[in-house]
């Protein structure tokens, strides 16, 4: 219970002071923030995924492209509206998630299997965006994607992008808060902490694991299409390799255990990227990478993991029972 | 014909080298359950090793040693040092070697830079094989990469390397309860199995350009194929290279080559899919 | 009981504590910085290119060409006595990134202009940002003009390189005479070579001649064996290639290596792509601007400082001396119009005139691209490329496009 509290008024703040930023902030470093903003929804569903189901995405950026070229093509090719694209992005992502999480996790496909078909479906996304060019708009993508307006609601612009953002975060919060800590989340960590006793115990952990697959999916989908609406475009970079790293680190660097910990290493690692790409301009990959080894050798709970283990052994110093000893 | 005698040989060509990136693939996971993310990077490696070599104006052929040579030792540091600290943590160590493969992509960048090298082609010249033209070079390419797989699997099946490291596969406590130091092994594994990939390296370089980013062609087709080929034997992944490259190549000029590869993707996912113990069906006491 | 710190705890302590260090810093840099930019006494401009990536075979080039400009103008005074600085940064020949340094360049940095690109895939993303934050884009590469809706023609945009009517129509009829009139094109999936090949088939369709085939590659292919085999069973004489950067450079070592009997002729090739690999390029035609072995006085006296500023090897190519102009203009316009105000020097960007490596360079009024004369030469074993024609500047022909 004390943890929800805490979560709940560190989201809280945060939320609020969001609100604010565009008082404080220029225009572009708001775009910067915006770009924050909904990376931090990715980081959240790829952390559900992860820290919650124990299943490792090596390719999420796929789903995130994915809602961000159905947005895309929906409303420049096809003339939809941009609300019912966007709905259309998710909705679609969210099948495509079924579909897969069908196929694999009732085939019995897990681990490393499952984080190696997923780095596959990243390079099929890929090679699609690139190759199918009258479509996707091939190596060069597809420049002036139409910003969301749903009536009088008109979130063009720098501004309107921001608050787009910051409202999609807000709903991503609440979204995974709700299965966190509901019944269904403590079956998720049943079934990452051992599936074979959890399906003994009667769940379907296919099943579930497909359904949080479909969350996970969803949220990411979500967070591409919104940023193809904040940013007015989208390239084949979006599906890449290093994106899909990238976003490892994040959750990764800031603790796959807590989503207020996958906001962290959103926030820490996209501010750093800013300052040493003017000291190193093409060497940020390097920093990544490093970033990412030394987190996985020395900190594999993340920032916020291990401040919350070390928080618990400094301020509750008492007999350790034997059972915790190995944490 | 000639258009079915070019396409089958520009597909030995490419399976061949494949086939050694994912043989080495192979060893290291069959052996260490590692999936080595970085494995593209020892072909680059090894293609920038025959740049060094041809550059200084020594013949191209002595890459073919030092490529292996420096595989081996990259090999041996990334699991000696790191990969060693995280044998209880699989995920951790995929995840490890994620982030080591960008490192080395920029330090390949910081030393030899972005722009494209060229490594000169050591049998220069094209012959006419039943009405198609095929450069001499790839023919050399085959035939020393079809030896270097031959050779392993020999070794690998019979030596007392390969039969200690079938043991540590099969039991690794056992193993070392009887005396068998598996992380020492483990070591020489991971170096062989760079080794292998470097020499693919060097192998393909003379054929194209030599930048930090081409191990990742490699890699994807290379990966699935080990897994279709199921953990660790020699002779499954080769027929998982044979799927995987040679239905990629054999599809291209009828699909495109995007098209192709992303539909072989989509059927080696459904493979492993129905059959997650790899295409080949095992046999019991055999290894190879 | 006291609770024992064990060493285990202390290096994650100390990892956590860097960690946190490292980012608190992050964000206590990353207040907005005072600008610079607004200073009427400098001119301080934006270079951006594909450093890494699939273009950064020709970055050194095109920013050495741009780099020894600028050196060049503050040794004798600046622009109208103005210092000119530059920030550069890399957009990897990507869309995305290409999009996150212009904005940076303009918003942040708020540089008086941006200078560079090459692939136009580069020019399309940054002409989305770039007039917006009404920061002129000077384009400094051959391309493809206005065909197929490339965005060029823009109150904020000019363009220092060729379009098809300069580099693609001299060509043509020189090729029906010297070499043949059957086509096999080349190229990559983008607007550049799909926009080129748009006037090349006009242009060979009134000389009687045919394209045999077509085929467009997405950017990384490798391997290119199977059109190559296509290429010498359709027939053609004239192989058309417009793939960029590194994969141009691939298919090169394997046309060499499969011996193709077509003519290779490419609008990339130049000096750059002829010295990284003279065994491939040797016998390509090219057509260019702009040649190394241009000899002018002029291009004497701008290869001498070249040489000495980059070494007596370092190529340069049209690319580089577009970038070199395109600054010289710059600074012309902002001496006539004695301000860096945008609007008040991009006024008179049309009225200057600049006498340049490759002869007298002016910006048309009508669509903001440069007079160019052409150049059409064979590249020889040596890597050196020997001028086989000679044409006349001519004015750049944007159909649909008046400013």
């Amino acid at each position: 219970m004390r943890r929800r509290i805490i979560a709940g008024v560190i989201v809280a703040i945060l939320v609020v002071a969001l609100s604010f930023a565009p008082w404080i902030i220029d225009p572009y470093n708001l775009t910067l923030v915006t770009q924050i903003v909904i990376f931090g929804v990715v980081a959240i569903s790829l952390q559900t995924l992860w820290g919650r189901g124990g299943q490792l995405s090596f390719g999420h950026a796929a789903f995130f492209g994915l809602g961000a070229y159905v947005y895309a093509v929906l409303t420049l090719k096809v003339q939809l509206p941009a609300g019912v694209s966007m709905l259309l992005a998710v909705v679609l992502s969210v099948v495509v998630a079924l579909i897969i999480g069908y196929f694999l996790f009732f085939g019995g496909v897990r681990g490393a299997y499952f984080s190696v078909i997923t780095l596959a479906l990243a390079l099929i996304g890929n090679q699609v965006a690139i190759s199918w060019t009258p479509v996707t708009g091939g190596n060069s993508g597809l420049l002036g994607v139409p910003s969301l307006v749903i009536g009088p609601l008109d979130f063009s612009g720098p501004l309107g992008s921001f608050y787009l953002s910051v409202v999609v975060l807000a709903v991503a919060l609440a979204i995974t808060a709700l299965v966190n800590y509901s019944r269904v989340g403590l079956i998720f960590a049943a079934i990452r902490e051992d599936e074979t006793r959890a399906t003994f115990m009667g769940y379907n952990t296919s099943g579930y694991l497909t359904g949080l697959l479909a969350l996970s999916v969803g949220l990411a989908a979500l967070a591409g299409a919104v940023f193809a609406a904040a940013s007015n475009f989208v390239a084949p970079d979006m599906l890449g390799a290093l994106l899909s790293i990238e976003m490892l680190t994040w959750v990764a660097v800031g603790g796959r255990n807590y989503v207020v910990g996958a906001l962290l290493g959103v926030v820490a690692l996209r501010i750093l990227n800013v300052q040493i790409s003017t000291v190193l301009p093409t060497s940020w990959p390097l920093v990544v990478g490093l970033f990412f080894v030394l987190v996985v050798l020395l900190l594999p709970a993340g920032i916020v993991g291990s401040g919350v283990q070390l928080a618990r052994r400094l301020w509750r110093p008492r007999a350790v029972p034997a059972a915790e000893a190995g944490s | 014909m000639d258009v079915i005698v070019s396409l089958l040989l520009n597909a030995a060509f490419l399976v061949s080298v494949v086939a050694l990136v994912a043989l080495g693939l192979g060893v290291i996971y069959g052996l260490l359950g590692v999936i080595n993310m970085a494995h593209g990077e020892f072909v680059a490696l090894g293609a920038y090793a025959a740049f060094l070599v041809t550059s200084s104006g020594v013949p191209y052929w002595l890459a073919l040693i030092l490529a292996p040579l420096l595989g081996m030792g990259a090999g041996m540091a990334l699991q000696g040092a790191i990969l060693s600290r995280l044998v209880s943590r699989p995920l951790d160590a995929i995840l490890v070697t994620l982030g080591l493969s960008l490192v080395f992509q920029q330090i390949l960048q910081a030393v030899f830079g972005a722009v494209p090298r060229t490594v000169a082609n050591p049998t220069p010249g094209a012959i006419d094989i039943l009405g198609a033209t095929f450069p001499i070079f790839r023919l050399v390419a085959i035939l020393i990469a079809v030896a270097v797989i031959v050779a392993t699997i020999l070794f690998l099946a019979r030596s007392e390397f390969g039969i200690v490291v079938r043991a540590i596969l099969q039991n690794r406590e056992a193993a070392s309860v009887n005396g068998v130091n598996a992380a020492r092994y483990s070591v020489w594994a991971f170096g062989l199995g760079a080794a292998l990939a470097a020499i693919a390296g060097a192998l393909i370089a003379p054929s194209t350009n030599v930048i930090p980013l081409m191990g990742a062609t490699y890699l994807a087709p290379a990966f699935v194929a080990v897994i279709l080929g199921g953990a660790g034997r020699p002779s499954g992944v080769l027929v998982g290279v044979a799927f995987m490259a040679g239905l990629e190549v054999l599809l291209a000029p009828y699909i495109g080559a995007t098209v192709a590869r992303a539909g072989v993707l989509v059927l080696a996912i459904i493979a492993i899919r129905l059959r997650p113990d790899g295409l080949v069906r095992e046999k019991k006491d055999r290894f190879a | 009981m006291t609770h024992q710190i064990q060493r285990r705890d202390f290096l994650r302590l100390a990892g956590g504590v860097g960690a946190a260090a490292v980012i608190g810093s992050s964000l206590a840099a990353c207040a907005p910085p005072a600008q610079g930019g607004g200073d009427k006494d400098a001119l301080k401009l934006g270079f951006l290119t594909s450093f890494t990536g699939l273009e950064a075979v020709l970055a050194a080039a095109q920013f050495q060409g741009f780099e020894l400009a600028v050196n060049q103008l503050n040794e004798s005074g600046g622009a109208g006595g103005r210092t000119i600085s530059f920030v550069k940064e890399d957009d990897a020949a990507d869309s995305k990134q290409t999009i996150d340094k212009a904005n940076k360049l303009a918003l942040s940095d708020k540089v008086n202009a941006v200078v560079g690109l090459v692939a136009s895939l580069e020019r399309e993303a940054a002409l989305t940002v770039l007039p917006k934050a009404k920061t002129p884009l000077f384009y400094t590469t051959y391309y493809e003009g206005s065909y197929l809706d490339a965005h060029a023609c823009d109150p904020y945009y000019v363009a220092t390189g060729q379009v098809p009517n300069q580099q693609i129509d001299p060509l043509v009829p020189w090729l029906s005479d010297n070499v043949g009139t059957k086509y096999f094109v080349v190229g990559s999936d983008y607007i550049w070579p799909r926009g080129t090949s748009i006037r090349l088939k006009e242009l060979v369709d009134e000389a009687g001649g045919s394209i045999a085939g077509e085929q467009y590659f997405p950017f990384g292919t490798t391997d290119f064996s199977q059109v190559l085999r296509e290429i010498d069973s359709s027939g053609a004489d004239i192989a058309w290639i417009t793939l960029a950067g590194t994969d141009f450079l691939t298919f090169l070592t394997q046309a060499h290596q499969f011996g193709l009997k077509a003519k290779l002729v490419s609008l990339g090739m130049d000096d750059v792509f002829a010295h990284a690999n003279p065994d491939a390029a040797a016998g390509v035609i090219a057509s260019q601007a702009y040649f190394k072995s241009i000899d002018t006085p002029a291009n004497t006296a701008f290869l001498d400082a070249y040489s000495a500023a980059y070494g007596a090897d370092a190529p340069i190519n049209a690319i580089g001396v577009a970038a070199y102009n395109a600054v010289n203009l710059i600074a012309l316009a902002v001496e006539k119009a004695d301000s860096t105000d945008t609007d008040t020097w991009m006024a008179e960007i049309s009225s200057v005139e600049f006498d340049s490596p490759l002869g007298k360079v002016a910006v048309s009024a009508t669509n903001q691209n440069t007079t160019s004369a052409n150049f059409i030469g064979e590249v020889q074993p040596d890597g050196t490329i020997s001028i086989l024609e000679e044409s006349d500047a001519v004015e750049p022909d944007l159909p649909g496009c008046s400013l």
